[in-house]
């Protein structure tokens, strides 16, 4: 089986490709910061950062149909958090709404920092999406290793990338396996099926868990993750680095 | 007199729900060997294997690799000397890049960085598969990972090599050039399989597990073509040997 969602620009050969995956990550946890750092209702700002980042994806030559396709799958979740602040936060009332004796008051406030929470998530999650389609997960991982992150996450992020197809592949088949046996059977049966094949995957997990630690054990495993990475700091990337910061700090400093 | 790779004493293990799995198992292998071990499924082929490097310790009996008894304070040298390759080579990979994954021996035996790439590179070339080494195990077919899986224990250089169906779900042409290199290597092997033509080819001598026992001992060929003895034992004559 091919899964190819996750990696699936990531070899591609550009700029940003090429950059250390750590001076990469710091650079886009960087850009984050300073995106969460600016002040509400300061849009002149969130413009400039939208056009650096603008530049970063056109260097990196990933498709901005497919940026936006994957950043839109997260804003209904920061709608659902923030859609009630307008309303909520005191200001100048800008609207009246009365439902029956039910009232709604829109303050200018409010929508202002409605609207910067909008675009601070949104322009944070392009720094994530453009670091995610321009590394391989693995190159990711030890990126995140080499920058001191908890060993253990790494090592679930790691486990989780390489079993997450193999759990679906079996629950696939599982499902194939059904097909080929249910004929014209009620959709009650269909879902008491199903929780059993939850079930079953749940076991087979574990089991699978179990032998992967015997074959880690068998290669010498005694209970301390190590790997090696090949990463390289070249000039360009120090320049990179040098580069976007400065950047940063004179939209920080002129715009605020 | 050849040194011993293996000496195995009267050998027992039963799992911890109380299922046994060995019973009073003695057996030597000699260094530079090949053995094959038949038998026919829940005989017990893969719970021996994984005694052999102390996944499993057993209950009573002894086990012997190269003179070092198999026991806590020798199990980094023992895992070190016998490579066990798993039969589902989704267990055997684990890590997210092929380089990863066969470097994770050599990274354990505290080799500096510069070896531990010169290890990959060769045992991925053992195998003809040095292409992949940055590839993503998801990514790869089945045959891949078989091979893949063999070099993950090549990598760290062992003196005996223990396979688990080495050849099951491998199509004609990977069987064939898996079991030209296992022709072609040198060091101790241990082979459980029913691929009786497989072991008929590698193996020189062979032992026939049931139910927990060995059944029987001897030179490949001659337990090969005893047909009573293999159908007792829910097995068959390999093809080749019928007339």
């Amino acid at each position: 089986m091919h899964h190819a969602y996750l990696d699936e620009y990531t070899d591609l050969n550009s700029l940003i490709h090429r950059l250390d995956p750590r001076i990469k990550t710091i650079i886009l946890f960087t850009f984050i910061i300073f995106i969460i750092m600016t002040k509400p209702g300061i849009f002149l700002s969130f413009a400039c950062y939208a056009l650096i980042l603008m530049v970063l994806i056109l260097f990196s030559r990933i498709p901005f149909g497919f940026i936006l396709k994957k950043s839109l799958v997260v804003i209904p979740f920061v709608l659902l958090i923030s859609i009630s602040i307008p309303f909520i936060k005191n200001g100048r009332i800008i609207a009246d709404y009365t439902l029956g004796n039910f009232k709604l008051r829109v303050t200018y406030e409010g929508l202002m920092s409605f609207f910067t929470i909008l675009a601070k998530s949104y322009l944070s999650l392009l720094c994530m999406i453009i670091l995610i389609t321009t590394t391989k997960f693995s190159e990711l991982l030890k990126a995140f290793q080499a920058l001191k992150l908890p060993r253990i996450i790494t090592l679930i992020l790691s486990f989780m990338y390489r079993y997450i197809f193999v759990l679906q592949d079996e629950l696939m088949k599982m499902q194939q396996a059904k097909e080929s046996r249910s004929i014209g059977s009620s959709r009650w049966f269909h879902i008491k099926t199903l929780s059993n094949m939850i079930a079953v995957l749940f076991i087979r997990a574990y089991e699978r868990a179990e032998s992967v630690y015997l074959a880690m054990c068998s290669r010498g495993f005694r209970g301390e993750m190590r790997t090696i990475n090949r990463f390289e700091i070249k000039t360009k990337d120090l320049f990179f680095l040098f580069i976007i910061i400065a950047l940063l700090l004179s939209v920080k400093i002129t715009v605020g | 007199m050849a040194v011993k790779a293996v000496e195995i004493r009267n050998l027992s293990f039963s799992y911890p729900d109380g299922t046994k799995a060995l019973e009073e198992i003695s057996l030597d292998v000699s260094e530079g060997e090949s053995l094959g071990i038949i038998g026919p499924n829940g005989a017990g082929k893969s719970t021996l294997l994984l005694q052999l490097n102390g996944i499993l310790r057993s209950n009573s009996g002894s086990i012997k690799i190269f003179d070092f008894e198999v026991k806590e304070e020798n199990l980094a040298l023992i895992r070190k000397e016998v490579g066990l390759v798993f039969q589902d080579p989704d267990n055997q990979l684990f890590m997210p890049t092929v380089f990863d994954d066969v470097g994770f021996g050599p990274v354990n035996m505290g080799l500096p960085k510069n070896k531990v790439e010169e290890a990959v590179h060769q045992a991925l070339e053992e195998v003809d598969m040095l292409e992949l080494l940055q590839k993503n195990a998801n990514h790869l077919s089945f045959g891949e990972k078989k091979r893949i899986s063999l070099a993950t224990v090549l990598a760290m250089q062992p003196k005996i090599l223990a396979l688990d169906e080495p050849t099951s779900n491998l199509d004609p042409k990977h069987r064939r050039g898996l079991l030209d290199f296992l022709k072609k290597l040198k060091i101790t092997k241990i082979i459980a399989s029913h691929d009786l033509e497989l072991v008929l080819e590698v193996s020189s001598r062979v032992i026939l597990l049931d139910k927990n026992k060995i059944a029987a001992a001897g030179e490949t060929l001659k337990i090969l073509s005893n047909e009573f003895l293999l159908t007792t034992h829910n097995l068959e004559v390999p093809a080749s040997l019928l007339k």
